[in-house]
C-alpha cells in the first residue's frame, strides 16, 4: 500500500526554518572565507601575526599599489611571529623577509617586517632602483619613523609611517636624479664625462711639467760643491735632555658613514643583492 | 811694441794656432800640427814682460779712431763703452766693448789676444782650459733643445747652432772660512696604543751646535755682462783643472776681463758660504721628530777670506725669438748645459691635444670595463 506523506503546516515551517539556518550558516562560511580569501588575495601586506585590522590591511594594501604605480617597484608590510613566521631571532627574521622579497619581487622592492614577538623590525632593500634611492643614510630615517610608532605598539600607525616615509624619499630621489639605478644617468656619467675630465686634469699636469722643463736658470744659493772635504768640524755638539710629558687621544670608534649617497650592501641567500637596517623597540 | 804675429803662429806653416780642447793643446787648423804649451815658453815670458812695461797697442775710443759705432763682437754698447784696435794681421779695426780681452778678427779671422786687457790687476791667475770642443757643444746643445718638448723649431737650426761662442768668463774664486752655531729645541716623540688610547711620549732636548768649514775656490762671476743665474746654473767647475794662466789658451777663443770687483761679488761668495754652514748646522741635528730653531748665526771669517781672479772656459748662445732674448750657457769643462727655452704654444696646443685624446680612449674603454 502506497503511503502518503502528508507534512503539516508546522513541520513546513520547520523545515524551512532549517532551510534558513543552513543558508544563513553557509553565508557565514563563505563570508569569512571571502574575508580570509581578500586577506590571502593580500598582495603587498602579509600580517601572519594579524596585527592590523581588515580596514586597516586594505588601506595599507591600496596605499601600497598606489605606491608601486608612482615609484614602479613594490613595497612591502610584513607582520610576523616566531613561531609561524619569521622565527625567534633578528638573523631569522631578515632571512624571512629577504627570501620573500627575493621571491615575490625579483625586481626590486622595499620592506617593513615587525616581529612583535621579539619586538625586532627590519627595513629591507633590494633591487638596482630601491638601493639607488635608500641609502644607509635613509634608511636610518625611516627606520627612527618606524621605531617612534612601534614603541607604544602602534602597528598600524608605523606601517602608515613607513609608507609616507618611503614614497616621500621616493619623491625626492626621482625629483633629484638618485633614483637613477646607473643604467642610464650614471652610465653615461662614468663611460664619458669623468675619463674626459681625468684626461684633461692629466693633461694639463703634463704640460706643466713640459713647461717647467723649458726654465732652469736659477741662481745657486748655497756653495755646498766647494766645501772642502773633511773640513765640516763641530766642536760644540750638545743634546741635553730637558723633560718628558705625555699626551693622548681617544681611540677613534668606527662609525658607518651616515651622510651623503652610501649604501652598504650583501647576498641573501636567495642570491639577490640586499641592503638593509633594523632594530628593537 | 811686441810681435804679437809671432806667439801663437804654427812653426810649421805659419798659420794661426788655436787652442784645442780635444787635445789640451795648440793646434793649426791648417795643417793639424799640435804643440803644448810649453813650445812657447819664451814667447809667453816676453808678452809677460811687455806688459809689465805696457808696450802693447792700446785700444782708441771710437772718437779717437772715427770708427762706426758697432761692435765686431756681436755686442750692443754705448760708443763711449767701446774700444778700437787694429788687427795686427791685415790691419782691419777691431771694435770691441772695453772689457773685451781676446777676440777673433771679423775679417781675417784670426785671432786675437788684446794685452791690455791683462795689465796688472786684470791678469788673471789661474785659468781653466776648455775641454769640449764645438763640435761636442753642437750636439749639446742640439740634444738640450730637442729633450725640450716643446721647443719651436727655430732653435734647431744649423745658423743658430752656429753662432755658439766660446768664452771665457772672468770670476774670482773665493778661499773662505765660515763659522756658525745654533741652538735648538728638539722634540723626539714615539707613540703606542692601548684600548682606549693613543699615547704620545714628547722627550723634549736642548741642542747646541757650534762649528765651521771652509770653502775653497768658490766662482762667482765678476762680468756684468753674463747672467749671474747663467753662470751659477752651469756649476760646479773642477778647479783641480786649472793651470797657471797662459795667453795662449785663449787663442780662438773669446775672453772677457772682469768688471765687477772682488769686494762686490764677495757678498754673493758669502752668502752661499753661509747657507753652506746653515745646511750643515741642520744636517747635524738629526734624530728629531721635531726641531725648533731658537737661535742661529753664521758668519765668514773677513781675515780669512782670499780671491784669486781666473777665467773660466763657457760656450755662448744667443737667440732672439719673439722679440726677445734667450741666453744659453755650457760649461766649456763639463758640457753641463742651461738656457730658458720658450714655450712654443703651438707645439703645446698639439702636444697636449694628442696626450688629452689618448687618455681619453683609454679612459672610456677602462670605463666601459668598470659600467
Amino acid at each position: 500500500m502506497k503511503k502518503t506523506l502528508i507534512f503539516s503546516r508546522k513541520s513546513i515551517l520547520r523545515i524551512q526554518k532549517r532551510q534558513c539556518l543552513v543558508v544563513f550558516l553557509a553565508f557565514l562560511l563563505f563570508s569569512a572565507a571571502g574575508i580570509h580569501a581578500v586577506s590571502a588575495a593580500s598582495r603587498y601586506v602579509q600580517d601572519a601575526d594579524g596585527q592590523f585590522g581588515s580596514d586597516e590591511e586594505e588601506h595599507l594594501e591600496q596605499e601600497c599599489e598606489a605606491f608601486r604605480e608612482a615609484h614602479g617597484f613594490d613595497i612591502y608590510i610584513l607582520t610576523v611571529n616566531s613561531e609561524e613566521a619569521g622565527g625567534s631571532t633578528e638573523q631569522d627574521s631578515r632571512d624571512y623577509v629577504e627570501a620573500f622579497t627575493d621571491e615575490h619581487a625579483p625586481s626590486g622592492a622595499v620592506a617593513l617586517l615587525i616581529n612583535m614577538d621579539i619586538r625586532y623590525y627590519y627595513i629591507d632593500v633590494t633591487g638596482d632602483t630601491p638601493l639607488a634611492i635608500y641609502t644607509d643614510s635613509r634608511q636610518q630615517d625611516l627606520g627612527d619613523e618606524v621605531r617612534s610608532y612601534l614603541s607604544s605598539s602602534d602597528t598600524d600607525g608605523a606601517a602608515e609611517a613607513f609608507l609616507s616615509e618611503a614614497g616621500a624619499v621616493a619623491s625626492y630621489a626621482e625629483n633629484h636624479g638618485d633614483s637613477e639605478s646607473g643604467e642610464d644617468g650614471q652610465h653615461t656619467v662614468g663611460i664619458f664625462v669623468i675619463p674626459a675630465v681625468i684626461a684633461a686634469i692629466v693633461s694639463l699636469i703634463i704640460l706643466g711639467v713640459m713647461a717647467g722643463m723649458h726654465h732652469q736658470k736659477k741662481e745657486a744659493r748655497d756653495a755646498s760643491a766647494y766645501v772642502t772635504k773633511n773640513s765640516v768640524s763641530f766642536p760644540v755638539r750638545q743634546d741635553v735632555f730637558i723633560s718628558q710629558y705625555e699626551t693622548r687621544v681617544p681611540v677613534a670608534q668606527d662609525r658607518n658613514s651616515s651622510g651623503g649617497p652610501h649604501i652598504s650592501t650583501h647576498t641573501s641567500s636567495g642570491g639577490g643583492t640586499h641592503s638593509g637596517s633594523g632594530g628593537h623597540f | 811694441m811686441a810681435d804679437e804675429e809671432k806667439i801663437w803662429k804654427c812653426p810649421s806653416c805659419g798659420g794661426y794656432l788655436q787652442w784645442s780642447p780635444s787635445d789640451q793643446k795648440l793646434k793649426c787648423p791648417w795643417c793639424g800640427s799640435v804643440y803644448d804649451p810649453s813650445y812657447f815658453e819664451n814667447q809667453e815670458k816676453q808678452a809677460d814682460q811687455d806688459v809689465r812695461d805696457q808696450d802693447y797697442q792700446k785700444g782708441e775710443t771710437t772718437e779717437e779712431a772715427g770708427a762706426s759705432e758697432k761692435s765686431t763682437d756681436d755686442t750692443d754698447y754705448r760708443p763711449e763703452d767701446l774700444r778700437v784696435y787694429r788687427c795686427q794681421n791685415c790691419g782691419a779695426e777691431i771694435i770691441t766693448d772695453k772689457t773685451t780681452a781676446a777676440t777673433t778678427c771679423a775679417y781675417c779671422g784670426s785671432p786675437v789676444v788684446l794685452m791690455e786687457q791683462f795689465d796688472t790687476e786684470f791678469r788673471p791667475r789661474w785659468v781653466v782650459p776648455f775641454r769640449i770642443d764645438r763640435n761636442q757643444v753642437a750636439d749639446l746643445y742640439k740634444k738640450y733643445v730637442k729633450s725640450r718638448p716643446l721647443t719651436p723649431g727655430a732653435f734647431m737650426r744649423d745658423a743658430v747652432i752656429s753662432k755658439i761662442k766660446g768664452v771665457y768668463i772672468p770670476f774670482w774664486l773665493y778661499d773662505l772660512e765660515t763659522e756658525g752655531r745654533a741652538e735648538a729645541r728638539g722634540e723626539r716623540c714615539h707613540t703606542f696604543t692601548d684600548d682606549r688610547y693613543i699615547h704620545t711620549i714628547h722627550q723634549v732636548f736642548a741642542i747646541r751646535r757650534e762649528g765651521k768649514l771652509d770653502i775653497r775656490e768658490l766662482p762667482v762671476d765678476s762680468s756684468s755682462k753674463t747672467p749671474d743665474d747663467a753662470m751659477d746654473s752651469i756649476e760646479p767647475f773642477n778647479m783641480n783643472d786649472r793651470v797657471p794662466f797662459r795667453l795662449s789658451y785663449l787663442t780662438g777663443f773669446y775672453a772677457e776681463r772682469y768688471d765687477v770687483g772682488a769686494e762686490e761679488c764677495s757678498r754673493r761668495a758669502v752668502r752661499r758660504a753661509e747657507q753652506s754652514m746653515h745646511e750643515e748646522i741642520m744636517k747635524s741635528i738629526a734624530g728629531y721628530t721635531s726641531v725648533q730653531i731658537l737661535n742661529e748665526q753664521e758668519r765668514c771669517l773677513p781675515e780669512k777670506m782670499s780671491a784669486d781672479y781666473a777665467l773660466l772656459p763657457v760656450y755662448l748662445l744667443s737667440v732672439q725669438y719673439s722679440g726677445k732674448n734667450y741666453l744659453f750657457a755650457i760649461n766649456g769643462q763639463t758640457g753641463r748645459i742651461v738656457g730658458d727655452v720658450p714655450v712654443s704654444p703651438a707645439r703645446a696646443a698639439g702636444k697636449t691635444a694628442v696626450i688629452f685624446a689618448i687618455l681619453y680612449v683609454i679612459g672610456i674603454l677602462i670605463a666601459m670595463l668598470l659600467f
